[in-house]
C-alpha cells in the first residue's frame, strides 16, 4: 500500500508548498493555498482516527437514547426504538458509521427536554465528544493586515 | 468556488474601471482621476478588501487619497447589511471614536456585482495577536488598557441622538434580541444535527439577563479589528455587526476564554484586571454570572459564524474549509456546567 494514504497526503502538501506556492503572485492566493495545505495535513493526522471515533460516539449515544426513551414523547420514543433496533452495519463501513452518527445525533438533539440528570449526561458526552473530535483545525488567523 | 480568484488581472482591471466611474461621479470637481496600486488583500474573512490609491487634480492641485473597497464575496461568514455599516460609520464621524470615514455605499449589485462600500484607508497596522506579541510587557498591558478605554468611549456614544436606534421599545434590545437574531442565522446555515448548539441555545434562553443600560455594541471587538500606530489605536474597524445592546456583550466577547490568546496577557491582563478597568472606565456594574452568560453567548455566536463557513464550503461557495467548532463547544459546555 505504498505510498500510504498518510504518505500521499503529506506528499501533496510538500508539492503544493515547494512546487506551486513559489509560483503564486498574490497574497490572497497564497493565503488560500496555506489554509488548504493545513487542512490536508490535518486530514493526514486524523483520517485513521475517524472510524474508531464514530463507533465510540455511536455506542455512547445509543446508550443515552435508550435511557431517554422513558421520558420521550410517544412519537420520539418510536423513532428512537426504530433507530436502536436497526441491524448493525459492517463495522468497517465508514459511510454507514457516518450516516448512523448523523441519525443518532439528530435524535439526541430532540432529547434535551429529558429529566435534568439525563440532560447532564448528554452534555457530559457532548463535551467528551468535542474533546476527542479528530477533524480539529483551529485555523490560523492572519497575523497582520492592512 | 470564489468567482474572483486571486485578484486576477482581469478582475482587478474591471474593479479599477468601476472604482473610477464611482469616484468620478462622487467627486465632480475632480479631473484626471486615476486608480493606482489596486490589489486584494489576503485578509478579511467576511468581505473582499481591495486597497487602492485614488489620484486626481482639483483646482489645479494634484491630490491623492488611500482608500479601500469592501465588497461582499459570493459567500461570507457574516450576512450583514452594507447600508447599516455605512450608517454606523457616518454616525461615528460625529464622535471621538476613531473609525474610517466612509465615502460611498451600494447595497445592491448594480456597480460592483455585489453590495460594496468605499472608505478611507487609515494609517496603522493590524496585529491580531499584539497583546501576546513581541512588544515589551508593560507596553502590551498599556495597550490592553487602551482597548478598554476605547470600548468605554464607544459605549458612551449617544446612539439615540445619532439616529442609530429603530422603532423598537427598549425592552426589545439585549440578550433575547441577540439570541433570536443568531438563532435565525443558525437555522439558515445548519447542514446537520448539532445537539451542542441546541443545548447551548436552551441554556442561554433560560438564563438570559436584562441589560442595565443600552449602548452601541461593536459586536467583534478585538485587536484583529483595530489599527495601531506605534502605541496608539488609530482606528477601530469592521463595524458590520454593530448594534444596540447590553454593555456586557462586548466585554463578554473580550473575556471569552477561547479568545484569551488574542485578548489577554497571562498573569498581567486577565479577566479580573479587564473587568476592573472596564468598571472604572464605564461605571457599569459587572455581575459575574451575567458576564459568564455573555461568554457562553460569545462561544455560541462564534459557533454560528463558523458554521456559516461550513455551509458555504459544503455548498461550494467558499475558498476556505471550515470545520465543526468543537473547540468552542468544549468551552461553552464547560462554562454552562459551572
Amino acid at each position: 500500500m505504498r505510498p500510504t494514504v498518510t504518505e500521499q497526503l503529506e506528499g501533496m502538501c510538500r508539492i503544493l508548498e515547494t512546487a506551486v506556492a513559489p509560483a503564486l503572485a498574490n497574497d490572497y492566493t497564497l493565503e488560500t493555498l496555506r489554509s488548504l495545505v493545513a487542512n490536508v495535513r490535518m486530514l493526514g493526522r486524523a483520517w485513521h482516527q475517524l472510524l474508531p471515533f464514530l463507533h465510540w460516539d455511536n455506542g455512547v449515544m445509543a446508550e443515552l437514547l435508550a435511557s431517554a426513551t422513558h421520558s420521550a414523547t410517544p412519537a420520539l420514543r418510536a423513532r428512537i426504538a426504530d433507530a436502536l433496533a436497526a441491524a448493525p452495519a459492517d463495522a468497517s463501513d465508514g459511510q454507514a458509521a457516518e450516516a448512523r452518527n448523523e441519525q443518532l445525533r439528530a435524535l439526541l438533539a430532540e432529547c434535551l427536554l429529558s429529566p435534568p440528570a439525563l440532560v447532564e449526561a448528554i452534555a457530559s458526552h457532548l463535551a467528551e465528544r468535542s474533546r476527542r473530535y479528530p477533524l480539529r483545525l483551529t485555523g490560523a488567523v492572519p497575523k497582520h493586515k492592512r | 468556488m470564489n468567482e474572483t480568484p486571486a485578484g486576477s488581472s482581469a478582475v482587478r482591471d474591471m474593479i479599477a474601471r468601476q472604482l473610477g466611474d464611482v469616484l468620478r461621479s462622487e467627486m465632480p470637481a475632480a479631473s484626471h482621476l486615476d486608480i493606482v496600486e489596486l490589489h486584494r488583500t489576503s485578509t478579511g474573512l467576511s468581505r473582499e478588501n481591495w486597497v487602492f490609491e485614488a489620484r486626481w487634480r482639483e483646482q489645479g492641485e494634484a491630490c491623492s487619497r488611500r482608500m479601500i473597497l469592501r465588497r461582499d464575496p459570493p459567500a461570507s461568514l457574516l450576512l450583514t447589511d452594507r447600508r447599516w455599516e455605512f450608517k454606523v460609520l457616518r454616525a461615528l464621524e460625529q464622535t471621538s471614536v476613531p473609525a474610517p470615514a466612509v465615502r460611498w455605499v451600494d447595497n445592491g449589485d448594480t456597480v460592483f456585482g455585489a453590495p460594496a462600500m468605499i472608505m478611507d484607508l487609515l494609517p496603522g497596522d493590524c496585529d491580531w495577536h499584539v497583546l501576546a506579541g513581541d512588544r515589551p510587557l508593560l507596553e502590551r498591558v498599556q495597550l490592553g488598557r487602551c482597548f478598554i478605554k476605547l470600548l468605554a468611549t464607544i459605549q458612551k456614544v449617544d446612539w439615540r441622538a445619532l439616529g442609530l436606534g429603530d422603532t423598537r421599545a427598549d425592552e426589545a434590545y439585549g440578550a433575547h434580541a441577540e439570541l433570536n437574531f443568531w438563532a435565525g442565522e443558525l437555522a439558515r446555515v445548519q447542514v446537520e444535527a448539532l445537539p451542542e448548539m441546541a443545548l447551548g441555545l436552551a441554556w442561554l434562553r433560560r438564563h438570559a439577563p436584562r441589560p442595565q443600560a443600552l449602548v452601541l455594541v461593536h459586536g467583534d471587538f478585538k485587536p484583529g479589528n483595530a489599527l495601531l500606530v506605534d502605541k496608539d489605536i488609530s482606528a477601530m474597524l469592521d463595524w458590520e455587526t454593530a448594534h444596540i445592546g447590553d454593555p456586557l456583550e462586548d466585554l463578554g466577547w473580550i473575556t471569552n476564554p477561547p479568545r484569551a490568546r488574542e485578548q489577554q496577557i497571562p498573569g498581567r491582563w486577565e479577566r479580573a484586571e479587564i473587568v476592573q478597568a472596564y468598571t472604572a472606565a464605564t461605571g457599569f456594574h459587572v455581575e459575574p454570572r451575567e458576564l459568564t452568560w455573555w461568554n457562553v453567548f460569545s462561544c455560541w455566536k462564534l459557533s454560528v459564524i463558523v458554521l456559516t463557513g461550513v455551509e458555504a464550503f459544503v455548498a461550494g461557495k467558499m475558498d476556505r474549509i471550515y470545520h465543526n467548532p468543537v473547540w468552542l463547544f468544549q468551552q461553552m459546555l464547560s462554562m454552562m456546567k459551572d
